[in-house]
Formats: structure tokens, sequence, C-alpha cells
């Protein structure tokens, strides 16, 4: 897995060839899929992109420092230490809200998913308002020698690696949540020519170089050379001119610093001529990554068509290099560990996670991430957590499951037989997770706000929900977190509202005076209990958990014989895991009333001796 | 009255406005039960909290004398034992401008310090910059002491290196403005002080620091700050770095294989 930020330098050997756009472009579409994105104008001598920001009001004011600043500070900082610790740039070179600009919220491109939040996408730009030329003549970076360029590239990219963005975290979320997130990528927009500044940018600042290049021989024979100069490919053996190249093998680049190449911009029709120009360039500087056509709208007014134009072929062309970027630092398993490891699932649960999906065929469940099918991974993780909930026992877990349950579609992955899970909503899910969050802590706030965002769910669920079976199989959920809170004449209210509506079916009425008997019995009314479980029992006769319960009820009331009576029948028809519940519920009852102590035991005793037996529907 | 049915009171503001970038200040309570409000002090010699009407509450905060907050903060459980016992550590109100915590790279606001978990809340009517929390006393001055240290560790380090003007004395007022413990407010004012005109150094001595600290001596405090200086001058603040000279004289081409060169933080010298 890449460690993030990815920091990608984008160069040309010389201008014009839509570099600063093809940036822009894909930094908008990279944001539009839900990563975090900075930008860095390091066009020292020639800002364009800055300017194109300020002009079109993509951004907004500029902040205290801007990039020629951040330079001069590194270059101060690194002159006098061969290597600074993050702690060092941290203090000593600008806080992110001193130096980067936002774009403008209005300015940014709409989400085509609605389960993906948009990223953030910022920008450290030139500010040629405020003393430029003078900054610049003062950062005199045209007398840096090498070793001061590695150095000051060192700084900025440790800077770079270490800077977080604080994120808003829901409150019940505890102090332990991760409040800070960092950029997913940073592009550099390079200097072009062979300068000071471009070498600062494809430097150790960056991590991959995409590098532009038309097709003409001036821009293909300096790209080869500069390429060569830096290290990115081979020296040519012996010094054929290009055209004279084309026989020969397509050179291998070096993979120290990983390159994409750009062909941009290419001309509109003339085929066969585009064909041989672009092997030429291919065999000049290696495999050609992706293609940008030209288009006379950008040739005369900049635009981003990832946003303002979607329907332009060029729009299409910056998607794929968009796709190109993303699949060279983010596999499918890479972004489902990435989301899994930054959500901070505990160890115990990832190993789970990873058995999990080995147990799927390739074709029963595709997890191949792009724009359509990213929602999968989040439905993926949050139904294997939806199968282990129960054993979900601390925050990081019940964090994430809460993070994938607000991310989760409500149709669960092709591929996956969740048949017995027909009413399952996330909503509810997420408000009986977040109930037993609360459970989980000491903490009063917490457990308060953890319940309070609970029953909010519940409540935004019943007012989307119009009365009829659907909203009462809500008003359940709601009883039972009642219940699980201890709330029992609440629980009550809830499952009376059930219980005296028509027309609902008879597994939800049996469940409701399940919950309202054991509310009841919970409170002492064991009367009014022992009535509930037998209706219970009435509507659903296989359920074995009110007959559990009505036998306890029973105990309690001294009605020792039906007690009996109905206990020999749950023997007859349970199955181990029921008969650990019975002795689970006996124990606690003996526990609380030791009056009982002797028919518990007697129970017990019987209760060794059971054998389970054909399992068979409960008539009585 | 020391003992009140803690679950009864939740923390709803703050006494007095928030007119720098941080501080603390007693917290404001209402009684869930009936609506009334106090300032949440413990009371000295067993004398009754008083509270006031949800009317009086409001008027107050309608005149600046309380800051409400969004929402409400449950009070500390460090600051009291059992839910109906009395208090035992006064409970503070902390509130901070993000642009402050941003330098003290203490931006996401912290959860928790100290052991105690820290709820922040919004001020109603300020800049949704500004949040306050609620923690012991104690908690509340090792936070702040700790936001000042951090502070003036970012301004000997930019006043070493950079020297930008404005922003030290940016840094120095934010440095002040924190600082709670008296050796740190001497080291804030100095600060502060080596990066004003030099015709404003003494009114500020005479104006505040003076009043802070009724022993100093304005010569004192003249070599005191020239002491600081040259310290800030002569001395990295990273001392164990050592320095490395430029290859001034190499005729080799700067760009040469530059590509080629691992990150620091490279694992291996290749790069991944």
């Amino acid at each position: 897995m890449m460690d993030t930020p990815q920091i990608f330098t984008f160069y040309s050997f010389k201008g014009g060839v839509g570099r600063s756009m093809a940036l822009i472009n894909v930094a908008y579409s990279l944001a539009s899929k839900g990563r975090n994105v900075l930008i860095l104008d390091m066009d020292l001598e020639a800002p364009g992109l800055s300017g194109f920001l300020r002009r079109n009001h993509e951004i907004g004011e500029p902040a205290r420092f801007d990039m020629v600043d951040l330079i001069r500070f590194a270059a101060e900082l690194s002159g006098s230490m061969n290597q600074a610790s993050s702690e060092i740039t941290a203090i000593s070179l600008p806080s992110l809200s001193d130096i980067v600009v936002s774009f403008q919220p209005d300015r940014r491109t709409p989400v085509k998913d609605e389960y993906i939040a948009p990223g953030r996408l910022d920008v450290i730009p030139i500010d040629e308002d405020r003393d430029y030329y003078s900054r610049l003549n003062q950062l005199a970076i045209g007398h840096f020698d090498r070793n001061r360029l590695i150095r000051v590239g060192n700084t900025i990219r440790r800077w770079i690696k270490d800077l977080g963005f604080p994120i808003e975290t829901p409150e019940y979320y505890g102090p332990t949540a991760k409040r800070s997130v960092k950029y997913d990528f940073v592009f550099i927009d390079s200097r072009t020519g062979v300068t000071e500044a471009g070498g600062l940018c494809i430097g150790p600042i960056s991590d991959r170089l995409v590098v532009f290049c038309s097709l003409n021989d001036q821009n293909v024979e300096g790209t080869r050379g500069f390429l060569e100069e830096i290290g990115v490919i081979p020296p040519r053996s012996h010094s054929n001119s290009i055209v004279n190249e084309h026989e020969n093998p397509i050179p291998k680049r070096i993979d120290t610093k990983p390159t994409m190449i750009v062909a941009s911009p290419v001309p509109i029709g003339e085929i066969e001529f585009k064909r041989a120009r672009l092997k030429i360039l291919e065999s000049a500087i290696g495999h050609v990554d992706s293609v940008l056509t030209y288009h006379p709208r950008m040739s005369l007014m900049e635009s981003i068509f990832t946003r303002d134009f979607p329907e332009e072929y060029l729009c299409n062309e910056y998607e794929k290099l968009t796709k190109c970027i993303l699949d060279r630092v983010e596999s499918d398993i890479d972004y489902v560990s990435k989301m899994m490891h930054q959500s901070g699932l505990s160890p115990e649960m990832s190993e789970k996670f990873r058995t999990f999906l080995t147990s799927f065929s390739p074709e029963s469940v595709k997890l191949h991430i792009n724009e359509s099918d990213e929602q999968m991974v989040f439905d993926i993780i949050a139904f294997f957590l939806y199968k282990n909930r129960t054993i979900i026992n601390n925050d990081i877990d019940y964090l994430l499951y809460d993070i994938m349950l607000q991310k989760m579609n409500v149709k669960i992955p092709p591929g996956i037989q969740v048949s017995t899970q027909r009413d399952f909503d996330p909503i509810l899910e997420r408000a009986e997770n977040l109930s037993r969050w609360s459970l989980s802590t000491e903490d009063a706030g917490l457990h308060n706000s953890r319940y309070e965002t609970a029953l909010k769910l519940i409540q935004s669920r019943l007012d989307k929900t119009p009365p009829g079976e659907g909203y009462f199989r809500v008003l359940i959920h709601r009883a039972k977190i009642y219940m699980d809170h201890r709330q029992y004449d609440r629980a009550i209210s809830d499952c009376t509202k059930i219980i005296d509506s028509m027309n609902i079916p008879s597994d939800l009425r049996s469940k409701a005076f399940f919950s309202r008997g054991k509310a009841h019995f919970m409170l002492g009314k064991n009367a009014e209990a022992i009535l509930d479980f037998q209706k219970s029992s009435h509507f659903n006769p296989n359920d074995k958990k009110s007959l559990l319960f009505l036998i306890i009820a029973y105990l309690l009331c001294g009605k020792d014989r039906q007690a009996e009576t109905n206990f020999d029948l749950f023997l007859r028809v349970a199955k181990p895991n029921d008969i650990e519940e019975l002795k689970f519920e006996l124990n606690v009852l003996n526990q609380r009333n030791p009056n009982y102590d002797d028919k518990i035991k007697g129970m017990l005793v019987k209760i060794d001796q059971w054998k389970p037996s054909e399992d068979r529907p409960l008539v009585r | 009255m020391k003992c009140i049915e803690m679950n009864d009171l939740e923390i709803v503001g703050m006494n007095g406005a928030p007119l720098v970038e941080c501080g603390r200040s007693l917290p404001v309570a209402r009684r869930k039960s009936d609506g009334f409000h106090c300032v949440l002090q413990i009371p000295k010699d067993d004398e009754p909290i008083s509270f006031e009407t949800p009317e009086e509450a409001e008027s107050y905060a309608a005149t600046g004398r309380w800051t409400k907050i969004q929402g409400t903060i449950q009070i500390p459980r460090s600051c009291f034992s059992g839910d109906s016992a009395g208090f035992t550590h006064q409970p503070m109100m902390i509130f901070a401008d993000d642009k402050l915590l941003d330098q003290a790279d203490r931006l996401p606001r912290p959860g928790s310090f100290n052991g105690e978990r820290l709820v922040w809340r919004r001020l109603d009517g300020y800049d949704e910059s500004i949040h306050a929390a609620c923690c012991s006393e104690e908690t509340s001055a090792r936070l702040l002491d700790e936001w000042s240290q951090l502070l003036m560790k970012r301004f000997n380090a930019w006043y070493y290196y950079h020297r930008d003007q404005d922003y030290l004395k940016r840094l120095a007022d934010f440095a002040l403005c924190a600082a709670i413990s008296r050796g740190l407010r001497w080291k804030a004012y100095l600060r502060f002080a080596l990066v004003q005109e030099p015709e404003k150094i003494r009114r500020t001595f005479d104006a505040f620091t003076l009043r802070e600290f009724p022993d100093a001596s304005w010569e004192r405090y003249k070599e005191e700050i020239k002491d600081l200086n040259d310290f800030l001058n002569n001395r990295t603040p990273f001392e164990h770095l050592s320095v490395e000279k430029s290859d001034d004289t190499s005729t080799e081409s700067k760009l040469r294989g530059i590509a080629r060169v691992a990150p620091d933080d490279a694992p291996t010298k290749a790069v991944a």
C-alpha cells in the first residue's frame, strides 16, 4: 500500500502542451471522487496556474504565505541542517491555514455518487500581487546548488507528507476517534525546461512524474534529453537523431522514479501522421500512458472540462488520465485495505475480514474499484461487520461499522446472500449499533450522546415512513433499544401501539407481545408478562424465547405446575443454544432471588440430563 | 450548599465573553429540572450556589455577561464524586480560536487531555472558529500552558530562521494569551517585547508586565530581552543537527540524475 499523500510532479520540457490545465482537470475529477487533493504551483517564474485560478475566481483570497515563501522558508531551514525532522518542519514551516487556499465550494465538481463525500481541493498558489518580483529575486533559486535543491526538496516533502487537515467528528465518536486526515494526492505544477525550479520539482520532493510532451521534434528531442539527464531513461548508446530511431525498441524507463508519459496536445484527424509521430515519441522516451487531444476551446480559453464540459471528448481523456493515475497508486485490495486501515479496524476484526474477503469467489463479488462500484466496497465491509456485529466490543470496530453503515447503499452487494435479512435497513442498524456502543462506555456524556443519536436516527426513519407494517417494524426496533436502556415504560408504549394496530403480520405481532412481555417482566409485573408471553407464543408457536420467559415468569408467580409443564415442552423442542440460554436466564434468576433455589436446581438437573431431539414445530 | 444533584446540571455557557484568542472562564450551568441557571463555582464555607431564573439568564446572555454554547456539555466527571456529592475540583471552561490552535499545531482540537475528555462546542454569536470545552481547573491551566509552550517553540524557530516580523508578533501575542503559569508568562512577555517596535516596549512593560510582575525592574527587563535575542540568534533551536556546507565548486550539472535521488524518508536508497 502506498503511503499518502502520493506526490506527483507534472512536468513538460516546453510550455503550451496543456500541462497545468491537465493537472487542474485531474485534480477536480479526483476531488469529485472523494479524494483529498493539494496542488502546489511551483512554476515560480511563470505561475500560470495561480493566475488562472485567481482570474476565474476558483479560489478565494490569498493566504499569509505562498509557494515562493514556502521554498524560501524551506531553504532557510535546510541551509542550517542536513535533515529536518517532521517535528522541526512542522513548527518551522507555515501552518496549513497560513499557506493553503481552498477552492470555492460553489466551483467544485458536483459529486456523481451520493454515497461518496466530495474530497478536499486546496492549492498553495503564488501570490503575484504581493512583492512577487522582489520575493522571487530574494529567493534566488538559480543560485541553489544540487545539494541544496535536494535538501530543500526533502524538507518540503517531509512537510507535505505530514500535513493533515482537521475533520469534524460527531461527539459520539469519543475522544479516541481520528480527527484529522491527510491529503491523498499532491500535484506539483513544475517549471518547464532545464531550470533549478524544475530540478526542485522532479528531485526527491516527488514520488512520481507525469511528463507531458507534444509530438514535434523539438519537444520530443528536448524531453528525451531531459529525462536522460535526470535519470529517468538510460542515456542513448549512440547519437542517432530521433527520426532515425523508428526501428529501435521502446526504451525502458528506469524505475527509481515511476514516470507516466502523456502525449499532448495530439492533433485531430491526420490519423496516419499522428500514429507515426506517436511511434517516434514512444521510441524516444518509452510507452505513452495517456493521450490528450487538441481542443479549440482549450487553445483559446483555459477550461475545467471535467466540471464544465463533461460531454466533450477532452473530458473523457482527462478522466482516462485520472483513472490512469488512480490505478498507479490504488489497487483494489489496496483501496479496501486503506479504508480498513484508516478506519482503524481492530487487529482481530482485520484478520476476520481477510478471511471473509477470501471466502468470495471472483465471479460472485467483483472487487474492482472504479467510480461506479466503489460503493460496493463500503457495502461489503458493512455487510461483514453486520455478520459480526454481536462480537463487536471495542470503540474502533463500533466506529468503523457506524461509518460503513453511513456509506452503505440499501442494496446488498450482488453475490451475497442475505435472504434471511429481508428487513435490513442501514439506518436502523446504525441506530442499534449506536445503542450497543453507548452501553459499552462508562462515560455518561458519551453514553448519552450515542444513545440520543440512535433515537434521532430512529425518529428520522419514523418521520419518513407512512403508517403501516413498515412503520411498526421501525417501532419494534425502537422498543428493543428502549429495553436495552432499561426504559421499559417507553418500550411498552411502542409495543402497545403495534399490538393495537390492525392488519399486521403475525411475526411482528408476536415480536411486539414478546418485547412488551419482557418489559413487564423487568418491571416485576409478572401477571402481565405471562399474558404477553402466551400471546407471543400463540402468534409464533415456534418462538422458543417466549416459552423460555414464560417458564421463568410462572416460577416467579409461584405457578410451579405451569412452569414445569412448559419446561418439559421446552426441553422437547429445544436446541443446544436454547438450552444454554435457559441455563443463563435461570442462573440470573437464581442470583436475583434465592427463594427459587430448589425449583431452579431441579430444572438445572433436568437440563443436564437433556439430550437434543429432532427439531419439530412446537404445538401445545 | 456544596452538594447538588450533578446529573440535574448541564453546562450551557461560560461566564463573560471571549475577547481574546484563548482563555478560560467559569462555566454557566442549567438545572434541567427547573431551567434555572448558575455560574458554577465551588462554594466557599458551605454557601449556597445562587441560581438565576431563565429570564435573567437570557438577559445576561443578551448583554454579553454570559456567553452561550451551542448545545450542552456534561459536567466533567473529574470534577465531582458521586451523582449528588460535592465538587472535588473546580470545573472551568476553556475556549480557543482555531487560528491559535493551528499555530500551536493542535488542530484538530484535542479530544482529551490529562485524562479528561474534552467536548468542544461552538459559542453562540461568535466566529465559527471559536470553540469551548469544559474540564477541571488544573487541566485547563495545563492545557493552556502546553499551547503557550508550543507557540513559543514555533516563535523560537521562526525567529532563528525566517524573521517574518508580523508573523512573530502574532505568535508572541498568542503565546502570551495562552500562558497561565507565572514562569511561562514572563517568557512570553520577553518574546512579545522582542518583536515590538522599540517605542512600544517600554509602554508594554509599564502597562502590563509591571502589573503582573511588580518586582521586575525596567533595566533587568531590558537585559533579559537582549539575552534572549542573543540566545535565539546564536543557537539553532535544534542543536543536535549538524550543518552541511553546500558544494559551490562542483561543475557537474545540477540536475544530473536528480530524479534518482531517494528522498530522506525512503526505506532504502531506491525509491519504492
